[in-house]
């Protein structure tokens, strides 16, 4: 089964390694440099999940959350914020903010795919 | 990860990424001392130091993920308002950083890691962290470890799980806040089932009626029986995801005599006894943190990566592109058409395109110097640190674009330069208070675009030269006459003579045998010139003056025995014809020429190439004085001036016997091949003339 | 055909309110026919309003079935502790 995934990261390296580790695995893969361009490139695809950092410049994940969440057609689209810390307030605002799940960085290649098979059913 | 080559690639490009971060960084803490900052710019900051740990840990660098996380940590407390940016902690910034380069590039190069100021820097980081109670981290610092993803999910071992496994019994109800932000039930089910051996029922006693129904509302609820031998975290693992948007319970149980009489539906204890989650709070808090929220800023730039080697295939084509034009236009001449022909009103045409694409190409290898401003930035604490000046340097025109080769070799003689003004140009603390100049010295670093060359100005607003201790420390050293009349000028220039130093104590800083002579050749091997102004009491200015490209030469097209050659225009200082009057025979093979009030010694390229025998007459001929780096002059014989015009310079391959004197070649306009001269080597390679000349001078006087 | 419903691919959060009026108006015929071939996403809120639907229908002695069913909707209730015969009976 095929997934699309849009990745949005505004570190080139980061968003190299989800690709690696993600198209081998038969995902399509979409990138983003930031929250802005992410929103632009949502409105051509139909990703399965999005991936999104949190530190970015323009608008940072939280900010890129809100805008997909606010979108009719995004309101349920399991989206997994990477973050570097493991820290649970972190992940409480990721929550908070309309995030399904997230990915500590830096992650392994196969418990990434696993944790986006797992959110998108 | 299938193959190592993606890695090594993406490992590759992090490292350039690294550096683009480092130069965001270095910009940000720049705008911070200059107090040009906004609120945005600690966040880039922060942003660069986070990113990079990122990236580090993805590779495993421990040693950069752990300084980085220090930094970062501080950089944050500043970012929350939660410290303040006091110079002196801007300055510990500045030095983190240097270190965070260190580090980035020791990991690149597989280099070892410079410890010594980063335990250091680290304890300092530390001190700030401590002051401030809400930065010091809940966990000790080495509980931040690469972690990996935290949702172990494929840990079970379905098949082989031993029969003595544990069983647990499972209640899970999800809240209605679950499902609002794309988690569902069954994916965490899903992942309890893949523990082990379970059987899951379903408890659908709390659905309602269709027209009570309301349908975003969670109803359901189900009881797992697991046979697993993972543990506890195991199974809390498959809730992190939901963990406080649902209730949830974890028992160990019998399973061999719960599971046969299992009941359907189980009645579910009042939620509030299962409620595992630790912070009974985390259930409520819908609320969204908006704390991020930042109006956006300039978009970033949008940027295409290029091998170099690409870039390098069409600078060359290009060039041949200009010689091929040339040559068209040459033989359209000498078909004898009208210039008023459209042919030529096109070829015109094609030549101002032609050029335009040339310089557009140009443009690519171009960067702005600002990466190199940022090294000298370092450069001069460092230097400032290490003789005790308090110095700050002030930038212009970073954003002047030049050459990329010539930036990468522009490095080395402005690092010099820089330390000279710090330790040379700029006065001690004291002296300056008593020449009441403020105790901070000033070094400016300037880069501007001035007809078609770039200016690169380092100058300092200490003493300015002394010249009457220079010159008597050339004439100490036997570089002058004892009894030499000079000019500010000279004096001035006396500088670039090789071995000398002003300095009276050699400093740790620059007394390294390196002098302004190392700089100057490095400059005119670019292409360059380098000159001084220096003002008493106001402070010395090296001015740089270079060409955009390194492709192209401002070349003098010249013609001996017949051949003809190209000489950099830069390094011509004038052309002379020669007369009796001016003609001198000192010894028997040595020729001069009398240029004022000096003697030059003449060197016949026909000879010295072999194209032909010494000439014994030299009377008529056409001569261009070429000024060497070391002081030394010398006079180059050709036959005709031809032109002067910009050649593309074609570099001769090493297979070629490297003869002295020849720099490389080009192609004319005409489809003949022209050698390009070095005209300081063929002065370098006679021997030293100097004390004849200097006999006939004093003769002469 | 008024008594086949055609189910979306996502039955969650996002669906389930449109779904539960159709479910509504279908119930009135006492006739419930489901294509769930295009399901990717089963959800729990898209489960229970079936479970209510089929209830509705099966207490007048109407029809509730699926005429259709995805591989991975069947999975999904699967891991839910349901079928589509359980669903269809109103999971009573």
């Amino acid at each position: 089964m095929s997934l699309e995934i849009l990745a949005v990261d505004d570190s080139r390296t980061m968003r190299d390694m989800i690709r690696l580790a993600l198209e081998p695995a038969g995902f399509t893969v979409h990138t983003a440099d930031d929250g802005i361009h992410g929103t632009e490139v949502l409105a051509d695809t139909a990703p399965d999940v999005i991936i999104t950092d949190i530190n970015m410049p323009r608008m940072d994940g939280f900010g890129f959350i809100d805008a997909v969440r606010d979108q009719a057609g995004h309101k349920t689209t399991p989206i997994l914020v990477l973050t570097t810390e493991a820290a649970p307030e972190l992940k409480l605002r990721a929550r908070a903010a309309g995030a399904t799940g997230w990915i500590v960085k830096p992650f392994d290649p196969a418990k990434l795919v696993k944790a986006l098979q797992m959110v998108a059913g | 990860m299938s193959s190592p080559d993606p890695m090594a690639e993406i490992r590759a490009s992090f490292f350039i990424e690294c550096e683009e971060l480092l130069e965001a960084m270095q910009d940000g803490l720049q705008m911070m001392d200059d107090g040009t900052d906004d609120s945005e710019t600690i966040h880039v900051v922060f942003r660069a130091v986070h990113s990079i740990k990122g990236g580090a840990g993805a590779f495993g660098l421990e040693a950069l993920v752990r300084f980085a996380h220090k930094y970062e940590t501080v950089l944050d407390g500043v970012r929350a308002d939660r410290l303040k940016t006091t110079p002196q902690l801007l300055k510990l910034f500045f030095r983190a950083s240097d270190h965070l380069s260190d580090l980035v590039r020791a990991c690149r190069d597989d280099t070892p890691l410079p410890i010594q100021n980063g335990e250091g820097l680290l304890e300092e980081l530390e001190s700030f962290i401590a002051t401030e109670p809400s930065l010091a981290e809940p966990e000790p610092e080495i509980d931040f470890r690469p972690v990996g993803l935290t949702l172990d999910l494929d840990l079970g071992e379905t098949d082989d799980a031993p029969a003595a496994s544990p069983a647990y019994k499972i209640v899970f109800t999800p809240d209605t806040e679950m499902f609002e932000n794309g988690n569902d039930a069954f994916p965490i089910l899903r992942a309890l089932s893949d523990l082990g051996p379970c059987q899951i029922t379903c408890d659908t006693n709390r659905v309602p009626p269709l027209d009570q129904l309301a349908p975003e509302t969670s109803y359901l609820s189900w009881t797992v029986i697991l046979e697993t031998a993972a543990d506890e975290a195991e199974i809390n693992s498959a809730f992190e995801f939901v963990d406080g948007l649902c209730t949830y319970s974890v028992e160990q149980t019998d399973a061999q005599a719960e599971l046969p009489i299992l009941p359907a539906l189980v009645d579910l204890p009042p939620a509030a006894e299962l409620d595992p989650t630790p912070d009974p709070d985390v259930t409520t808090s819908n609320a969204k943190p908006k704390e991020e929220a930042r109006t956006p800023t300039v978009a970033p730039k949008s940027v295409v990566r290029v091998d170099l080697e690409r870039i390098e295939r069409l600078v060359n084509l290009v060039g041949e592109l200009v010689i091929n034009q040339a040559m068209l236009a040459q033989s359209l001449q000498s078909a004898g058409l009208s210039p008023h022909s459209d042919a030529m009103n096109g070829l015109e045409e094609f030549q101002r395109l032609t050029r335009d694409i040339q310089d557009s190409v140009m443009m690519i290898r171009a960067q702005p110097v600002k990466s190199l401003f940022q090294r000298m930035s370092r450069i001069v604490r460092e230097a400032s640190s290490a003789v005790g000046k308090d110095v700050r340097l002030i930038t212009e025109g970073e954003t002047t674009e030049v050459d990329k080769t010539v930036i990468e070799r522009l490095a080395d003689p402005l690092t010099h330069m820089i330390r000279n003004a710090v330790d040379h140009g700029l006065e001690s603390t004291a002296d300056r208070l008593a020449a009441g100049k403020p105790a901070e010295g000033i070094v400016r670093l300037l880069a501007a675009h001035r007809s078609g060359r770039v200016i690169i100005e380092v100058s300092d607003d200490g003493g300015g030269i002394d010249r009457a201790r220079v010159q008597q420390i050339a004439m100490d050293k036997g570089l002058i006459p004892n009894d030499a009349v000079l000019s500010d000028t000279e004096i001035d220039n006396l500088l670039f003579m090789p071995g000398f130093s002003t300095a009276s104590t050699v400093s740790d800083l620059s007394g390294r045998g390196v002098g302004m002579d190392v700089v100057r050749t490095a400059i005119q091997a670019l292409g360059g010139r380098i000159s001084i102004t220096s003002t008493q009491g106001a402070g010395t200015t090296f001015s740089i003056s270079l060409p955009l490209t390194l492709a192209v030469l401002d070349g003098m097209v010249v013609e001996v025995a017949g051949e003809t050659l190209v000489l950099p225009l830069n390094m011509v200082a004038e052309t002379l014809t020669l007369t009796p009057e001016t003609l001198d025979t000192i010894q028997p093979g040595l020729h001069v020429v009398r240029v004022r009030d000096g003697f030059v010694p003449l060197f016949d390229l026909g000879h010295l190439l072999g194209y032909r025998q010494r000439q014994d007459d030299y009377t008529d001929s056409v001569a261009l004085l070429i000024t060497h780096e070391d002081g030394r002059s010398g006079a180059l014989i050709v036959d005709e001036i031809q032109d002067q015009r910009q050649v593309v310079i074609k570099g001769l391959d090493d297979t070629f016997y490297r003869a002295p004197g020849i720099a490389a070649a080009t192609i004319l306009g005409d489809g003949q091949i022209a050698l390009i001269l070095d005209p300081t080597d063929i002065i370098a390679q006679t021997p030293d003339q100097s004390q004849a000349l200097r006999a006939k001078s004093r003769m002469e006087a | 055909m008024p008594d086949r419903l055609m189910l979306p691919p996502r039955l969650d959060a996002a669906t389930v309110t449109a779904l539960t009026a159709e479910l509504k108006d279908a119930v009135v015929n006492g006739v419930v026919r489901l294509d769930a071939s295009e399901v990717t996403h089963m959800g729990a809120l898209g489960v229970q309003a079936l479970i209510s639907a089929a209830r509705a229908v099966t207490e007048n002695g109407g029809v509730f079935e699926f005429t259709a069913l995805s591989d991975k909707a069947g999975a999904h209730l699967v891991h839910m502790g349901l079928t589509p015969e359980i669903i269809a009976e109103g999971a009573l």
